[in-house]
């Protein structure tokens, strides 16, 4: 396990289990070993802890009364969703209370009419849009983990996916929440309608990492589904053309809803599960889709079949039916899963630069990669400038580890250089806690802070995540607890 | 009772120049102040701070404006009012139409936006209802947005980041430059829509769009606003992909649209795109339109003159002295919301135009009457309709005697007292805009 300085609370186990009990019923009250080890890490397999106990809440209301209880013990709480973060957003540094919100996963109205669906967090991303489906809508923010991750984590972090290039992320698509603060109370934050009156406090907690607070109902946009789709897959002999060819395509006036991107060490993954039949010499498959009317689609999808050749790619293939979309779409949703072959262990890392430079932070990659002689895959949503470099490694071995935290620090340095950011959808979490210098002046860290001090003023709420040095108050509280 | 100018101005001077120093002796009309006024107009980012630094000092009220254009929207401030203009950081600080973004500093008029990302064959795709003189400052402040938000979002949507001057004279940062940043909290979205309260802006970073290739309108008119809506409706349903549906009463004189009949509840719904996308659209529609009632259809190509109409409308309504309510809900609160204003208004000697972003659920209500009370009344009274509706209602321009008597926002829709708190935190003194946004912020 890799060390982080956040102090683990003194609480007495048996005296939660006692409290917490009538709060939501025994049976949802885990803290056996067993149980609490299955909550001790979210994606970010590197950093672990365990909390003391799990809690299972059904309603609002026994939030609210799980956090009041917290803080009148000084019992750091964290909120899990489906526990897919990969910035360790979603582990209980502190320990305490860790709060799961997987039995708040009702679908509490679809209102067709408005283009709104109310649920509860514990709703996993793709049911919105499997109900909305047979009324010709879906749910917009699409993260690849949109099988399994919650929306309560999509507002925790703010999510994206392979489509906001054209329809935005999270914070674009909600419109209010019923927010459990981090004292306890129930409040409300906007509504069904865009125009809010006064500071947009949902703006603000939306991203906020479960640090200010714990959505317990949330009010989104449905977006209709487009009249038609054109699905592309093109395959190059590296990554600078593709990565020319993306910058290309957006420079004709065009904005495709995808534009993915991935390297040859994921071809080789996808190839050895699924044999596509990539060409032995592809260095990058770009995966692009259009969607809107179909009039006109054909011409555009011409332009960029044009453009891909022009940048010398080897092949372009265009789907032809919904079906041959689906396996198009089938090597980059399942990128991810057929990394599992290639190593033990993997850090998914999450940079942004500006779209022109991404052939520059792309070498920084290699050469970061050839240093610390660490493989890295690259999966990428090039359309965003926002990379997914994916170390491998065996965290077993700690030398290895090290290694892996140096070539992310210099892939995450590139990225604020050339004038990006250190995570475009993944969450600073515990895992870019050192990066936020290299962003922030300490001017404006401490309106952040001030907002996290203003909003839990016991630093209970997810402590040590987000702030380098675990924030002051979040510190106070932990030697007090 | 000596002048606060006489006051104010020696201060100012001495800290800032004379030449950043004018005082504006008839007062500010969109203020309600009558008297002499001192205007600074800095020309960098550290003469913002020294001017904020001796407001704080001198317990100024510092009203930031970009040109002026929406004063009219906001309580009447508290206190004794410094005008602190941005005209002088009109600059584009960066421009890479490559990577469709721009950083452009707060005095620079939307306008001076459009002509030089145009020059790309790109945009800033916000249209709202004063945008020839709108500044990016003013944008920012007031979330602005129009017709185009249907397709593009508001300003809310498309702000990446700003740099932020806070009444303590310190300069801080917030969000990025590029599309996609959740480093740290959003604290961009907090002053995106303050109304200049918490700090004052002095450059923003945008999410740019292409142009597109072609545009147009199709119009279609019914019998009455429910007939209308009911045409928006069918839209929706339909498979196109407006960049806007809105609701207009096309019967301004001043447009000269003939209508059989002399009617002007119309619905707009406006294309872009390639040729072929756009004329397969407005095919689909006119046809949805004619088939759902329509008593005239219509189509015209490029969509400018129609969003500048909308901009007008609201635009002269000010100019007037009319008072402009804007009611911001779902689609289905649309009807109910004109029905409410209209059986408030009665038979009242008052007339009511109207605007709506229909897809947006927002309905602009342009109120005429030589009576200040009168325009009072109905605001107060549709207030609780709203409520009912769960839908806001904003005055965003009245003259100010109207301003005298109604609050202009209404309640916030999040906790007052986290906004109270946040308020404190940023602008202890309560010197950026006192008592011009929602009531009780900094009371
Ligand atoms: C294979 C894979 C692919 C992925 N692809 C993408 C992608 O394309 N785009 C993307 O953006 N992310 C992606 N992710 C990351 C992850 O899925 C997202 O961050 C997701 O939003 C996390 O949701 P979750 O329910 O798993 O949250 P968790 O991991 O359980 O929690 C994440 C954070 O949210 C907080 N939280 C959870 N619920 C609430 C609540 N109700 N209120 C307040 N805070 C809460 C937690 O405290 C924690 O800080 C991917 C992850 C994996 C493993
Ligand atoms: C009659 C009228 C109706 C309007 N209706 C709508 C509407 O319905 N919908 C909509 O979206 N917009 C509306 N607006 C708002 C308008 O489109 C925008 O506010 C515009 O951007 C104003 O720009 P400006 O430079 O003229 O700002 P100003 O009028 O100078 O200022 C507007 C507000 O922003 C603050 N401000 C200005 N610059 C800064 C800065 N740099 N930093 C911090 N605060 C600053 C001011 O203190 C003031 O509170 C309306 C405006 C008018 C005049």
């Amino acid at each position: 396990m890799h060390e982080v300085d956040v102090a683990r609370a003194d609480l007495s186990i048996a005296q939660l289990v006692a409290d917490l009990a009538p709060i939501v019923g025994a049976d949802s009250v885990l803290a056996d070993d067993a149980s609490v080890m299955t909550y001790e890490c979210d994606g970010a397999t590197l950093y672990k802890a365990t909390p003391h106990v799990v809690v299972l809440p059904d309603t609002a209301a026994q939030v609210s009364e799980i956090v009041k209880y917290a803080n009148r013990v000084g019992a750091p709480f964290v909120a899990r969703g489906a526990g897919t973060g990969l910035s360790g957003g979603a582990t209980a540094l502190a320990g305490g209370i860790l709060i799961g919100l997987n039995r708040m996963n009702r679908i509490l109205s679809v209102d067709i009419e408005n283009e709104r669906a109310v649920v509860e967090p514990g709703v996993v991303n793709l049911w919105i849009t499997g109900r909305a489906t047979p009324d010709g809508y879906h749910y917009a923010p699409d993260p690849a983990s949109q099988k399994a991750c919650t929306i309560g984590g999509n507002v925790a972090e703010n999510s994206g996916g392979p489509h906001t290039l054209k329809y935005g992320v999270t914070t674009n698509h909600i419109c209010g929440m019923e927010w459990v603060m981090p004292t306890g109370e129930i409040v409300e934050l906007g509504g069904a309608s865009d125009d809010g009156v006064g500071y947009d406090i949902r703006g603000l907690v939306i991203g906020s990492e479960g640090t200010l607070g714990i959505a317990t109902k949330i009010v989104v946009k449905l977006t209709p589904n487009p009249p038609a789709y054109k699905t592309m897959l093109a395959v190059f002999a590296s990554l600078e053309d593709a990565s020319t060819a993306v910058s290309e395509i957006i420079g004709a006036g065009m904005i495709p809803s995808s534009l993915e991107v991935m390297d040859r060490l994921i071809i080789d993954a996808v190839e050895a599960a699924f044999s596509f039949g990539f060409p032995e010499d592809a260095q990058a498959v770009l995966l692009i889709e259009l969607d809107g009317v179909d009039a006109g689609m054909e011409e555009q999808a011409a332009d960029i079949v044009d453009i891909c050749n022009a940048n010398s790619a080897q092949d372009v293939q265009v789907a032809a039916s919904e079906e041959e979309r689906t396996l198009l779409w089938k090597s980059r949703k399942q990128a991810f899963g057929a990394l599992g072959r290639l190593a033990k262990s993997y850090l998914t890392q999450d940079g942004v630069v500006p779209r022109t430079r991404l052939p520059e932070v792309l070498r920084t990659v290699a050469e970061a990669s050839a240093r610390h002689d660490v493989r890295i895959a690259n999966v990428f949503h090039a359309g965003d400038g926002n990379i997914h470099p994916i170390l491998l490694f065996d965290e077993s071995d700690p030398a290895q580890t090290e290694r892996v935290l140096q070539a992310s620090g210099e892939i995450l340095t590139k990225c604020v250089e050339l004038g990006g950011t250190i995570t475009g959808e993944h969450g600073v979490g515990i895992e870019k806690l050192a990066f936020m210098d290299l962003l922030f002046s300490p001017a404006d860290l401490r309106i952040m802070r001030d907002v996290r001090s203003l909003f839990d003023p016991n630093g209970l709420c997810n402590p040590g995540k987000i702030f380098p040095g675990g924030g002051p108050a979040a510190q106070e509280a932990v030697a007090d607890g | 009772m000596a002048d606060a100018s006489d006051r104010l101005e020696p201060l100012f001077v001495a800290a800032l120049g004379g030449d950043a120093v004018t005082v504006d002796s008839d007062g500010v009309d969109g203020l309600g102040i009558e008297r002499p006024t001192v205007r600074v107009t800095p020309d960098s980012v550290e003469q913002i701070a020294d001017a904020l630094r001796v407001a704080v000092e001198h317990d100024a009220v510092v009203v930031p404006t970009g040109s002026g254009s929406a004063l009219a929207l906001g309580n009447l401030p508290r206190g004794d009012v410094l005008l602190l203009s941005t005209a002088k950081l009109n600059e584009t600080v960066d421009y890479e139409p490559r990577d469709l973004t721009a950083i452009v500093q707060a005095g620079r008029t939307l306008a001076a936006v459009q002509e030089e990302t145009g020059a790309e064959g790109q945009m800033l795709a916000l249209d709202p209802p004063n945008g020839a003189s709108a500044t990016v400052g003013g944008l920012v402040a007031t979330n602005a947005s129009g017709p185009l938000r249907q397709a593009y979002g508001s300003t809310r949507d498309v702000c990446l980041g700003a740099t932020v001057v806070l009444s303590d004279g310190s300069v801080v940062k917030c969000g990025g430059r590029v599309v996609k940043n959740v480093a740290g909290y959003d604290t961009t979205r907090l002053y995106v829509g303050s109304m200049g309260t918490l700090g004052i802006v002095v450059d923003a970073a945008f999410r740019i769009h292409p142009v597109p290739e072609t545009t147009a309108v199709v119009v279609g008119v019914g019998d009455d606003w429910a007939e209308a809506a009911g045409l928006a409706r069918r839209v929706v349903g339909a498979p196109v992909e407006p960049r806007f549906v809105e609701l207009l009463d096309i019967g301004d004189a001043r447009w000269g649209i003939e209508v059989a009949g002399g009617l002007s509840p119309a619905v707009l719904v406006g294309f872009g795109g390639s040729e072929a996308q756009v004329t397969h659209q407005t095919n689909v529609t006119r046809e949805a339109l004619t088939s759902g009632g329509a008593v005239d259809v219509w189509v015209d190509r490029d969509d400018a003159d129609w969003r500048a109409r909308f901009a007008d409308a609201v635009h002269s309504a000010t100019e007037r002295g009319d008072a402009v309510v804007k009611v911001g809900g779902v689609m289905a609160d649309v009807l109910p919301a004109m029905q409410a204003i209209s059986d408030l208004v009665g038979a009242r000697d008052m007339d009511v135009q109207w605007l709506s972003h229909y897809t947006s659920g927002v309905v602009y209500a342009i109120l005429s009457s030589p009576s200040a009370a009168s325009i009072a009344d109905v605001l107060g009274r549709l207030r609780r309709e709203t409520t009912k509706l769960r839908a806001t209602a904003v005055v965003v321009s009245a003259p100010v005697e109207v301003r005298r008597l109604v609050d202009v926002w209404g309640a916030p829709t999040a906790p007052l007292e986290l906004m109270r708190q946040l308020k404190r935190k940023l602008d202890p003194t309560a010197t950026l805009n006192r008592g011009r946004f929602v009531r009780g912020l900094d009371a």
